[in-house]
């Protein structure tokens, strides 16, 4: 059996190509403005470089904020279930985990049974999220990867106490202009996603073994920061970012 | 008394100069699907509220929720009520910029948005069906619901220079005793024998006991049949759901025709009844999923409602309608009368605190039969707010049901991002039909045999 799962995030797009037992290939592009000719782009990109034709798919399941974009999905189901599944993939004791996307972050808690027995979602604002990062990233002139391996030189971390994404940005610039290093801002940076995040957690109950996912995920920065404030190990897999697509690409197995 | 301030606007003239404005209300307030009969009883407030402002002898006194309108209407004062008009503008989606209106005039985007919703109304001159309420001759307030509101009618009062009584409730707090309650009561009543006094030097009359018992026994009447209502919400598929009761709560919140609400509610309820006796199949929609729901509606998103009942999510039970409902004991003395308001200003659904609220709630969940439940974390109502979190907590310890806190705003739908509650709604959904397939493993398996019904 072949089963493509599509994540359409508010930045990214994610295709995750499966058989019945193992992930095939996986891709992430930019969504833009044409959510459409996003998963149709990736979809055909992925099927060429396979050698596959859409006909040799056996079933779509689409998921994340444009999943009701995908005419040609079976089914949609959301990026909460789709993680909670993903994780599964990996760790199959999997009790809990942190989902960091582009405009939104997650708590899932999962039950002994693998299904989701809670979630938690950051309310009406990015900070705390992937945009933040890019908005910060691009006030101090840094690129995304160095961005999460410069935090790591950092001597202390320069504190960002803003709730709002701009007005933090304000308080980058403010702390630039001070003549505090690059390091230690982003390391105050990924503090404030960090608290964000724990104070979100907080209000369901985190269990281990935790995973994270989602394309912050990749950052190491925030993984060290998370671990540290939590005081729990955490688990990162490779396929981190695409990791509701295989969610995805799973569940449409048994549809 | 007499009555200097502007008249509230007529709907015509507001029509003449903003007819955009008005059809977009008067669409938006259609599309609730409000039945006809119920319609006409809120226009007949609007009209007779309009004719009281209008009248040079009729006095209006404006009273926040929760407060015994009983009084006013023993005295002949024509009741008030903005923040039903701030409701129908809610309705009518046209609350935003009135909110905006008042944030201009230096209101925070934290406070009550049925008072900035208000007082953006009155200054911009929206008429009664569109958000506006009259100038009262005098006011009067209490915290029991909503400290903010306390505030704000004395604000108003002294921005116009009309009096206002304040009647101060006690917050009663987890572990309260009797002692504890017997000074809250007698501080209650002599707060309302104090009311009797101003109403009187207000209007000029004497306080007529047999005429406030006789609307008290109305009033208990109204209360009984509205609750009895409630009780047909039980049965699955339920009675009715959310976005009817909302405005179904009205009549027996602002008690000012108590016979037309009688006998409106009674009316409902033979015909509910009826069908339920002859058609029952026939009643309600398909109920894949009963919720309940703690906090205030959205006013502004009847779509949300719509959408949540095209899943076959349905909310049948409300702590906030129900809590609508005050009269709830007979009573046969003022003195009886006042002991009993007390205890009712105490103990509203909607104000318990954390110690009752939550076994209240499970057993409403038991006794609706609920699948899941939703909390809305009100961003500018922090009596309906706070303890959410704990709830939630307690509640999906206790039931093993999913609770969902939705974030938003009864009247700011700047605070409604549809995308996230969408997204949050449908994940929710997944919870619930987990949850039912669960169910149906273990019943098919022999299970524990502690479900017995799962076909709905």
């Amino acid at each position: 059996m072949l089963t493509i799962g599509l994540d359409i995030g508010s930045i990214t797009t994610k295709i995750a190509v499966m058989n019945s037992k193992a992930l095939i290939d996986a891709k992430v592009s930019f969504t833009g403005y044409n959510v459409e000719k996003a998963w149709r782009n990736i979809l055909k990109e992925t099927l060429d470089r396979l050698q596959l034709k859409e006909s040799a798919v056996d079933r779509i399941v689409a998921t994340g904020y444009g999943r009701s974009g995908v005419s040609i999905a079976n089914e949609t189901v959301t990026e909460i279930k789709c993680h909670a599944v993903g994780a599964r993939f990996y760790m199959d004791n999997v009790a809990s985990v942190i989902d960091i996307g582009g405009q939104d972050s997650k708590f899932i808690r999962i039950d002994k049974g693998g299904n989701v027995a809670d979630f938690v979602m950051n309310d009406k604002c990015a900070a705390g999220t992937g945009r933040f990062l890019e908005v910060m990233a691009r006030a101090l002139e840094v690129d995304l990867t160095d961005f999460s391996k410069l935090s790591l030189q950092a001597r202390k971390s320069s504190p960002i106490s803003s709730m709002c994404t701009v007005f933090a940005e304000s308080e980058v610039i403010s702390l630039i202009a001070k003549g505090e290093s690059r390091e230690n801002i982003i390391a105050g940076i990924n503090e404030s996603i960090v608290n964000r995040l724990v104070s979100m957690i907080g209000r369901s109950k985190i269990e281990e073994p935790v995973v994270l996912t989602g394309g912050v995920a990749q950052n190491i920065g925030i993984q060290t920061a998370l671990m540290k404030k939590l005081k729990i190990k955490i688990w990162v897999p490779e396929t981190a970012q695409v990791n509701g697509a295989i969610g995805a690409a799973i569940l449409a197995r048994n549809i | 008394m007499s009555k200097n301030t502007p008249n509230i606007p007529g709907l015509g003239s507001f029509f003449l100069k903003n007819p955009g404005l008005f059809f977009k209300g008067m669409k938006n307030q259609l599309k609730q699907g409000v039945p006809m009969d119920l319609i006409s009883l809120m226009g007949d407030y609007g009209k007779k509220t309009k004719k009281a402002d209008a009248s040079p002898t009729q006095l209006v006194a404006n009273f926040t929720a929760g407060f015994p309108v009983e009084f006013l209407l023993a005295f002949d004062v024509w009741p008030g009520f903005p923040e039903f008009s701030a409701c129908t503008a809610g309705m009518c989606e046209i609350s935003q910029p009135l909110i905006e209106e008042a944030e201009g005039m230096g209101y925070s985007r934290d406070l009550c948005a049925y008072m900035k919703t208000a007082i953006g109304a009155r200054e911009k001159g929206y008429p009664l069906d569109l958000g506006g309420s009259p100038v009262g001759d005098f006011y009067c307030g209490t915290n029991g619901v909503c400290d903010t509101h306390a505030k704000w009618f004395e604000n108003e009062a002294r921005k116009y220079g009309r009096p206002y009584f304040a009647m101060d409730v006690p917050c009663v707090v987890s572990g309260s005793d009797e002692a504890r309650w017997k000074v809250d009561s007698d501080y209650i009543v002599a707060q309302l024998y104090d009311l009797i006094k101003f109403l009187e030097q207000q209007t000029g009359k004497k306080f007529d006991e047999a005429k406030f018992m006789n609307i008290i026994n109305k009033s208990q009447e109204c209360n009984r049949l509205y609750l009895e209502f409630f009780e047909y919400r039980k049965r699955i598929p339920a009675a009715d759901y959310f976005i009817f009761m909302r405005v179904f709560m009205f009549p027996v919140f602002a008690q000012y025709d108590q016979d037309a609400a009688i006998k409106y509610y009674q009316k409902v309820l033979d015909k509910m009844k009826k069908r339920y006796a002859q058609a029952p199949e026939k009643i309600g929609k398909p109920e894949k999923y009963r919720l309940m729901w703690e906090g205030i509606t959205l006013w502004y998103a009847s779509d949300f409602y719509k959408d949540l009942e095209k899943k076959g999510a349905h909310i049948v039970y409300e702590l906030y309608t129900e809590s609508s409902a005050f009269r709830r004991k007979k009573t046969s003395s003022v003195e009886e009368t006042m002991r009993q308001m007390a205890k009712e200003f105490t103990s509203a659904t909607y104000i318990l605190e954390q110690d009752k609220r939550i076994p209240f709630m499970v057993q409403k969940i038991d006794e609706y039969s609920i699948d899941g439940i939703i909390l809305h974390a009100n961003m500018s109502c922090r009596p309906s707010a706070a303890g959410l979190q704990d709830v939630k907590t307690e509640i999906e310890k206790r039931t093993n049901k999913p609770v969902l806190i939705l974030t938003c705003d009864m009247m700011d739908p700047r605070a409604f991002s549809e995308a996230q509650v969408q997204n949050r709604i449908d994940a929710f959904i997944e919870m619930m039909e987990e949850n039912r397939t669960q169910k149906e493993k273990q019943i098919m398996s022999g299970g524990t045999g502690q479900w017995q019904t799962i076909n709905r």
